[in-house]
């Protein structure tokens, strides 16, 4: 489609008009598909409207639009009248002959919220081209006058739009108040009437609505159908790329605040970077893990940061003990992560997750040390007196959500 | 904002090589032999540190290493002894001598042996009074060192075929304790030292069972010289024993205690996929079988319980090879009993390799070793 925006800037203010007070007015101007209108003929009436209307009123700015299709619903119209700037517009459809044509239009004042006017006509041509200079559009030219010269005195209408959601759902976009619903789950806004809303309503534990609404009508109540969160997901992950974990998540405030349990193992895992060492290593130990966070904004946003901490268990699954490794049986995790995906269910995510080995006193923070793997540096290891910190440690996986 | 969201994403997967590959900070051994160690000096048990030791050939510690302690009869010498490492292929032994305050490591007294076959190898070293050391192990060696105190032998299955590494002394006691032509291979089964308390005036013994014939077996008595070694010629106690090895036997364990002059022999049985412990008495030699018994005998106390080491524990059996009690061992080496004067009553030495790593201290790896002295007794206590 072929869209060519022509811009007819012909209201002259005149120096006794406040600039303020001049009225921007869209013209959408069409033909009837049945009309007997040469294409000349369609020019001449297109134009010699505009010329007439140019000079309606020194109060009002004619903004000629033309396109291939002209909007045929208000509300589109009122919305494309809205992207270039117009505060009202005059839709003019002629059809018949250029002998007896039929002429219809209708103005609406968005800023009043209301149809200014509406015309249907029988128009008769006797004297030719040259009657639509003088008379053919006369009772266009005459309405538009006589509205735009009081319309800045008119009260604005505005209309009750309420929505009903969940209790608590807080509602943006309706100006710059935000709206929550109240007990009843109901909330009322007064906008603009006719105008077009566009609106987000968040509740914590639910999927945000958004959407937007044409409000035409002195009341009018929308209905949001609010998706509860989920109430629970499983992660899957490697934990610095080399042993696998599993996480249960439950939230609490679903899809926002959970708690989680989880195991890491080192039963088996891999290492990438030794030529000389096995691929696959395995150890008698698997960490217990208990912990919750937040997540830090909406569940509908496809890049979710979110913090959480932790505590768990160090066991021992070895041939002849199963209990707590003793050197250091326990300790906590704070963690920064975030979870990227477009899609809802399935979630890459990535956690850096420091790790506080609680060793109690010096001697088993030594220890600690002494049982790390052989030609296994200290790097990313903090040790102190009561317990060893791992800076270097991170999760990579995949979250399911339930 | 999508873009600069993915910039993200891809900057930190680029992290991720920085900090992969991090292999858990645990030790099984040592986080399973700490939770003893520390119950062991809770009972009071002493609680020596060996170390640091400099110089030490840190190849080494992708093997066990073990600290087989002197026997001595002060705290101090018991800091000093000899350093195995023992992997599947061989082992290497030095030793260490602590003088106050400084440890010295020799190198000269190691040596290194290269095992044929990784099936074979059981290992098994302790020192004598006087502070030398005998080695036994199931080897087929193809080095031959100047050591006159490591003892080897073994062929890859079946009986125990006995190499001296020292030349002069392999030669006579090829000659004298097994009547045989130095160049071929006598059959052992097994060898142990059986120590003697500190107070007595008497050396620590060693003896070996051994082959003497068609279904028959002999046990030889050695005594022990601390400055020497081996004293030649042996004494022979019995040679009419009647025993039929089966021929898939394996890791043969045999001890005999000079107190009461009762054996213990225990080995692998690949048919029966277990393994069989026997107890004969010197005086009337019919084995008698423990059949409550399937694990391996790995050293007898001088109360004549059996300590049996497997799956990270110590199971102790009375000397009919009923179980009484096990606790956790881990990392956790049992080198030996011996009675002290210090305490007057059997102390049960058990050590533990802490070695340290490279640059965590100092600019060098340090290697030490925690050694733990514990009443016999007490070793109840740790169940």
């Amino acid at each position: 489609m072929t869209l060519f925006l022509l811009t007819a800037f012909c209201g002259i203010a005149q120096n006794s008009v406040d600039l303020d007070e001049i009225r921007r007015l869209v013209l959408f101007f069409e033909t009837a598909p049945d009309s007997q209108f040469t294409p000349q003929q369609q020019t001449l009436l297109y134009e010699s409207l505009i010329a007439k209307l140019s000079n309606a009123s020194e109060k009002v700015a004619l903004l000629g639009h033309r396109e291939t299709v002209i909007p045929g619903d208000d509300q589109i119209k009122t919305a494309v009248a809205e992207r270039i700037g117009a505060d009202s517009w005059l839709y003019v459809a002629i059809g018949g002959d250029f002998e007896t044509a039929y002429l219809e239009a209708r103005c609406l004042d968005l800023l009043n919220g209301i149809i200014a006017f509406e015309l249907d006509l029988e128009k008769e041509t006797i004297r030719g081209t040259r009657e639509l200079g003088l008379l053919f559009w006369h009772e266009v030219q005459d309405e538009v006058r006589s509205y735009f010269e009081r319309a800045l005195n008119i009260e604005n209408t505005t209309g009750d739009l309420t929505f009903q959601a969940v209790p608590g759902t807080r509602i943006r976009g309706l100006g710059r108040k935000r709206l929550k619903t109240e007990e009843n789950g109901a909330a009322t806004a007064q906008v603009p009437l006719p105008s077009t809303t566009r609106f987000r309503a968040t509740r914590p534990g639910y999927w945000p609505v958004e959407g937007q609404i044409y409000m035409d009508q002195p009341e009018k109540t929308v209905i949001l159908e609010q998706a509860p969160g989920s109430r629970a997901s499983l992660d899957f992950y490697l934990n610095n790329c080399n042993f696998p974990g599993f996480d249960f998540n439950f939230f609490l405030l679903p899809d926002m605040a959970f708690v989680r349990a989880g195991i890491l193992t080192y039963l088996f895992g891999f290492i990438l970077e030794d030529d000389e060492s096995d691929f696959f290593v395995s150890y008698t130990l698997s960490r217990f893990n208990l912990g919750g966070g937040f997540f830090l904004n909406a569940p509908d946003r496809f890049f979710r940061p979110y913090f959480a901490a932790g505590a768990f268990l160090r066991i021992i699954t070895a041939r002849g003990y199963w209990g707590l490794e003793p050197i250091s049986p326990f300790g906590i995790q704070p963690i920064i992560g975030f979870e990227y995906s477009r899609q809802p269910r399935y979630k890459l995510f990535f956690e850096y997750a420091p790790v506080a080995y609680w060793t109690g006193d010096l001697d088993s923070t030594l220890l600690f040390l002494l049982s790390l793997p052989a030609n296994n540096d200290f790097s990313g290891y903090l040790p102190l007196n009561w317990c060893v910190i791992n800076l270097a440690n991170f999760k990579l996986g995949l979250r399911i959500r339930l | 904002m999508k873009r600069n969201i993915t910039r993200a994403l891809l900057a930190s997967l680029a992290l991720i090589p920085l900090f992969s590959c991090r292999l858990p900070p645990y030790d099984e051994g040592l986080s399973l032999g700490i939770q003893t160690a520390r119950e062991m000096v809770a009972l009071g048990a002493e609680n020596l540190t060996v170390g640091p030791i400099w110089s030490w050939d840190f190849h080494y510690m992708d093997r066990e290493v073990y600290f087989i302690p002197n026997k001595g009869n002060s705290l101090d010498e018991f800091k000093s002894g000899f350093i195995a490492a023992v992997d599947e292929r061989s082992f290497e032994l030095s030793y260490v001598e602590y003088v106050p305050d400084y440890f010295n490591l020799y190198k000269d007294w190691g040596t290194g042996i290269t095992n044929q076959n990784p099936k074979t190898l059981n290992f098994h070293a302790e020192t004598i009074k006087g502070d030398l050391c005998l080695g036994f192990t199931r080897f087929n060696s193809d080095n031959y060192t100047t050591n006159r105190y490591i003892l080897l032998a073994g062929p890859p299955s079946g009986l125990i075929d006995w190499q001296v590494i020292e030349y002069n002394l392999r030669d006579k006691i090829n000659l004298e304790a097994f009547g045989g032509d130095p160049t071929k291979n006598p059959t052992v089964i097994g060898s142990s030292i059986w120590p003697r308390p500190y107070s007595d005036n008497y050396d620590d013994q060693v003896f070996f069972c051994r082959l003497a014939g068609s279904g028959r077996y002999a046990e030889v008595r050695y005594d022990t010289d601390p400055s020497s070694g081996l004293k030649t010629p042996p004494n022979f106690i019995r040679e009419d024993i009647e025993f039929i090895f089966p021929d898939d036997f394996e890791n043969a364990f045999y001890y005999h205690d000079g107190n009461t002059n009762i054996s213990f022999l225990s080995y692998y049985s690949n048919t029966q996929r277990k393994y069989k412990n026997y107890s004969w008495e010197t005086a009337l030699p019919l084995l008698k079988p423990l059949i409550d018994m399937d694990r391996r005998i790995n050293a007898v106390l001088t109360t004549r319980q059996l300590l049996s080491f497997e799956d990270n524990r110590c199971y102790v059996y009375d000397e009919q090879g009923k179980e009484q009690f096990d606790f956790l061992l881990g990392g956790l080496h049992f080198c030996y009993e011996i009675e002290l004067d210090l305490y007057g009553t059997p102390v049960s030495y058990l050590v533990f390799t802490l070695p340290a790593r490279l640059g965590m201290w100092d600019a060098e790896d340090e290697l030490y070793f925690k050694v733990y002295l514990l009443p016999t007794d007490l070793l109840e206590e740790l169940k």
